[in-house]
C-alpha cells in the first residue's frame, strides 16, 4: 500500500511540476515600428507581436543616452500583441524599444528593436555593404572585369611580343590588328568599370548606373586612378599599333604596355597589399609575363599556319627561350602573391579565396604541361622540318587558349572575394589596443582563447564584431556555432543576440546596430566546439 | 522507505515547480522519471524549432553510464548512431565487457516537416545506471535550415536527489540558463526489472510464483 501511495504521490508531484515543460518560449515575430524603421513622425504607440500570448514585465523606449523617453502610458495585451502608448512625441533621433515578457511557459524573454524618427537608423546598410553584401551589379562587374583583364593583357602582351620577338612578315599585320582591337576594347572596359563598379558599391537597382551617386562612388574609389592610368596607356598602344609594322615604335609600345599594366597596380587586393614595395612589383612582373604568354598564342598559331616549317621552327625556338624565363618569373611572382594573400597552406582549401586560387593553380599546371610539350616535342619537330608539326602545334595552342580562358576567369573570380590576408587584417589590425574608435580584448576559457574586436566601439554607427578562436597552441579553431548576447544592465537592456558567420577558419563576423547607448556592455559569447561542448566567453566592452 | 521516497519526491517536486517558473521550457524528456538500473524506453521531446524555423535534425548525446542504447524506429525520420569507445570497458549483462557504446543518436531528413511550433518525440531504449537519486542530463540539439537550438547546458557538479540541498541547487541551475539539457531522475524501483533477478521479498510482494518454484511444486 505504501509503495502504491509513494508512486502516486511522486507521479502527481512530478507531473504538476513538469507540466509546463511542454510549452515553448515566446518568439518576437514583428514590431511597430519595425526593426531599423526610419519614421517621418513620432510613433503613437509601440507594439510587439509574439508567436504566443505573453505577460509583459516591462516595455520601455530609450534614447541614445539610455534615458527612458516618450512618457509611456500603461501597456496592454491584445492577443499575441503587447502594446504601449507614448504620450509624448519623440524628437528626431534614434531609439531603442526594449521589452521583457514572460512566455506561456513562464520563462522570461527579453529583446530590443532599434528605430529612428526623422533620420536614418545608424547606417547598418552601409556597413553591411562593406562587409560583403552584393547587388545584381556584381555580374556586369565580373563580366566587364573579365573582358578588361583579357583585353588589357592581350594589348600589352602584343606590344611585348612585337618588341621582343622576330615576327614573321606574314604575321606582323595580324599581331598589330589584334593589339589595336584589344587596346580599344580594354579602354572601353575601364570606363564601364567605373559605372558598373559604382552601381555595385551603392548596392543599386537596375537604373543605378545612370545615377550621379554611382559615378561619384566609383570616382572616389581606386577604380578612378586605375582608369586614369589605364586608358591613356591603352590609347598610346592603340596609336602605336595603328602605325603598323612599317611605323614600329618600340618606345611607344613599351611605354603603352607599362602604363597599361601600371593601371592594375593601384587597385585590387594583391597589388595594394602590404608590403606594397614587394607586392606591386610582383604583380607587375606577374602581369607582364602573363601578357606576353597570352598574346603570343595567336601569332604563334598564325606563324605555324602561314610561315614555312623552318621559319616557324625558328620562331618557336626563340619563343621557347623567352618562355623559360617568362614562366619562371610568372611562377615565382605568383608564389609570392599567393603566400602573402593566403597566409598559410591551410587556407588554400578552407577559404573561398583559397579554393578559387587552387582552381587557378590547377589549370596553370595543366597549361604548363601543354607548354612543356610544345617546347620538348613540337619545337624540336619543327626544327627538324617535320611537316606535321605545324598542325600539331596549332592544335596544342587551341588547348592553351582554353586554359588561358579559365585562368583569367579564375583571376577575375579572385577579385570578387576577400583574401584571408585581408580578413586577418580586419580582425588583427588593431594589434590588441583600441585604435580608430575600435576596441579589442582577448578572453580565455580553458584551453581556448577568443580574440574579440569591436569596431567602432561607439554608438555612431553599426558595430562590427570579429571574434577569432584559437587553441592553446595558437591554431585557429572552427566552431560549430557562435552567438553573441549583449546586455547593458544599467539601462535594463538584454537579449540583443547575433549569430556569427565564419569568414576564415576560426574567425567569425557579426554586425550589431542596437548598441546605441554608451556604457559598459556585457558580451557573452557562446561557442560550440562541437554539437555539445559549449565554451562561454564573457567580457565587458566600453561603448562610447 | 516511505519516508525516504516522500522526501525525494518532495525535493524533486519542489525543484521542478521552481524551475518551471524560470527555464523549464524547450526540449525535455517525457521520461522525467525512470527506474534506476532498468532497460527502459526513453523519449526526448523537441518542444519547438529554431525560432521560426522547422526542425531538420535532432541529436542526442548519450551520457556516461548509459549503455545498450537502441533508437526506437521512427518512420518519419532517418536514424543514425555515432559510437564511442568505453575505456576502460565496463561489465555488461552476462559478464561480457562493453567496449563501445552509442555516443550520439541522430534523427534527420524527416519525410514530413515538424512545424516550428509543434513538438515531436524521439524515442530510444537504454540501460540506465543503477544509481537511484541520480539526475541524468541528455544533451540535445535541434538543427534547422539556418540555425541551431541547443539544449546542452549541464550543471557543474552532478545532482543527487538524496542531497538535502538538491532542490536549491537544481533551482539555481535551471534559473541560470535557458538552454539546460533535458533530464531524467532515476528512482529506486520497487523490484528488479526481470523475474530472475527477484529476491524473496520481491517475489512475496509481487504475489507471483517464480518458474523454478512452479517446477519444484510439480
Amino acid at each position: 500500500m505504501s509503495r502504491i501511495l509513494t508512486t502516486v504521490l511522486m507521479a502527481a508531484t512530478l507531473s504538476l511540476g513538469f507540466a509546463s515543460a511542454a510549452w515553448s518560449h515566446a518568439v518576437l515575430l514583428g514590431s511597430t515600428p519595425a526593426a531599423e524603421a526610419s519614421l517621418d513622425v513620432s510613433p503613437k504607440e509601440i507594439i510587439f507581436n509574439f508567436n504566443e500570448n505573453v505577460g509583459p514585465i516591462f516595455i520601455k523606449v530609450l534614447d541614445r543616452s539610455g534615458s527612458e523617453v516618450g512618457s509611456p502610458g500603461e501597456w496592454r495585451v491584445d492577443g499575441n500583441d503587447v502594446l504601449m502608448s507614448l504620450n509624448d512625441e519623440l524628437p528626431n533621433g534614434t531609439y531603442i524599444a526594449t521589452y521583457r515578457v514572460i512566455s506561456a511557459d513562464t520563462h522570461p524573454v527579453g529583446g530590443s528593436v532599434v528605430f529612428a524618427v526623422g533620420e536614418a537608423v545608424a547606417s547598418m546598410g552601409d556597413v553591411a555593404a562593406a562587409g560583403g553584401e552584393t547587388s545584381g551589379w556584381v555580374i556586369p562587374v565580373a563580366i566587364n572585369r573579365y573582358v578588361q583583364y583579357g583585353a588589357m593583357l592581350l594589348a600589352a602582351g602584343a606590344a611585348l611580343f612585337i618588341v621582343g620577338m622576330t615576327v614573321p612578315a606574314g604575321v606582323q599585320s595580324s599581331v598589330y590588328r589584334m593589339g589595336r582591337t584589344a587596346a580599344a576594347v580594354a579602354a572601353v572596359t575601364y570606363v564601364l568599370a567605373l559605372g558598373f563598379g559604382g552601381a555595385e558599391m551603392m548596392l543599386g537597382g537596375p537604373t543605378a548606373i545612370f545615377s550621379i551617386d554611382a559615378w561619384s562612388q566609383s570616382l572616389a574609389s581606386t577604380l578612378a586612378p586605375s582608369a586614369l592610368i589605364g586608358v591613356p596607356g591603352l590609347l598610346i598602344l592603340y596609336f602605336a599599333f595603328g602605325k603598323g609594322p612599317e611605323g614600329k615604335s618600340s618606345p611607344l609600345l613599351i611605354a603603352g604596355a607599362a602604363i597599361a599594366v601600371a593601371s592594375f597596380l593601384v587597385t585590387g587586393h594583391a597589388a595594394t597589399a602590404a608590403p606594397v614595395w614587394l607586392m606591386a612589383p610582383m604583380v607587375a612582373v606577374h602581369l607582364f609575363c602573363a601578357a606576353f604568354w597570352i598574346a603570343a598564342l595567336y601569332p604563334l598559331a598564325k606563324t605555324a599556319q602561314v610561315a614555312g616549317v623552318a621559319e616557324a621552327g625558328a620562331v618557336m625556338t626563340q619563343f621557347s627561350q623567352r618562355a623559360v624565363w617568362t614562366v619562371g618569373a610568372l611562377f615565382l611572382s605568383g608564389a609570392v602573391i599567393t603566400w602573402t594573400q593566403v597566409e598559410g597552406p591551410q587556407n588554400m582549401l578552407t577559404t573561398d579565396y583559397g579554393l578559387r586560387l587552387t582552381a587557378k593553380l590547377t589549370v596553370f599546371f595543366v597549361l604548363l604541361g601543354l607548354a612543356a610539350t610544345n617546347k620538348m616535342v613540337l619545337t624540336p619537330a619543327l626544327e627538324k622540318a617535320d611537316g606535321a608539326a605545324p598542325e600539331k602545334l596549332r592544335r596544342m595552342i587551341k588547348f592553351e587558349y582554353a586554359a588561358m580562358v579559365l585562368i583569367i576567369g579564375a583571376a577575375v573570380s579572385l577579385t570578387l572575394v576577400t583574401p584571408p590576408r585581408a580578413t586577418m587584417d580586419m580582425e588583427g589590425g588593431m594589434g590588441g589596443m583600441a585604435m580608430g574608435g575600435g576596441y579589442t580584448t582577448t578572453v580565455t576559457k580553458g584551453k581556448y582563447t577568443a580574440d574579440v574586436s569591436v569596431d567602432p566601439a561607439g554608438t555612431t554607427a553599426s558595430n562590427m564584431v570579429m571574434v577569432t578562436f584559437k587553441d592553446d597552441a595558437g591554431n585557429p579553431v572552427e566552431m560549430v556555432d557562435v552567438t553573441i548576447s549583449w546586455s547593458l544592465p544599467t539601462a535594463g537592456l538584454e537579449g540583443i543576440e547575433g549569430r556569427g558567420e565564419m569568414v576564415t577558419p576560426g574567425m567569425y563576423h557579426f554586425m550589431f546596430d542596437q548598441l546605441i547607448i554608451p556604457g559598459e556592455w556585457d558580451a557573452r559569447i557562446d561557442a560550440f566546439v562541437d554539437d555539445f561542448d559549449k565554451q562561454i566567453f564573457r567580457t565587458t566592452v566600453p561603448i562610447k | 522507505m516511505l519516508k525516504s521516497a516522500l522526501l525525494t519526491t518532495a525535493a524533486i517536486g519542489a525543484a521542478a515547480l521552481m524551475s518551471a517558473s524560470t527555464a523549464s521550457a524547450h526540449n525535455y524528456m517525457t521520461t522525467l522519471r525512470a527506474p534506476a538500473g532498468y532497460m527502459a524506453d526513453m523519449e526526448a521531446r523537441a518542444a519547438h524549432g529554431c525560432l521560426a524555423e522547422d526542425i531538420k535534425e535532432v541529436r542526442i548525446k548519450i551520457p556516461e553510464g548509459v549503455y545498450r542504447v537502441t533508437p526506437i524506429n521512427t518512420r518519419e525520420w532517418e536514424v543514425e548512431t555515432e559510437m564511442r569507445k568505453v575505456d576502460p570497458p565496463v561489465p555488461g549483462d552476462g559478464g561480457r565487457p562493453i567496449t563501445r557504446t552509442v555516443d550520439t543518436i541522430i534523427w534527420k531528413n524527416p519525410t514530413a516537416v515538424t512545424p516550428y511550433n509543434r513538438a515531436e518525440g524521439f524515442k530510444f531504449r537504454a540501460k540506465l545506471p543503477n544509481e537511484p537519486g541520480k539526475v541524468i542530463f541528455w544533451q540535445m540539439v535541434n538543427i534547422c535550415e539556418e540555425g541551431r537550438d541547443p539544449y546542452t547546458d549541464l550543471p557543474e557538479t552532478a545532482f543527487d536527489t538524496k542531497d538535502p540541498n538538491f532542490g536549491k541547487k537544481f533551482e539555481e541551475f535551471m534559473g541560470s540558463t535557458a538552454h539546460a539539457a533535458p533530464y531524467t531522475v532515476l528512482y529506486k524501483p520497487a523490484m528488479p526489472q526481470y523475474p530472475w533477478e527477484w529476491t524473496q521479498e520481491d517475489i512475496e510482494l509481487s504475489g507471483m510464483t517464480p518458474p523454478e518454484q512452479t517446477a519444484e511444486a510439480k
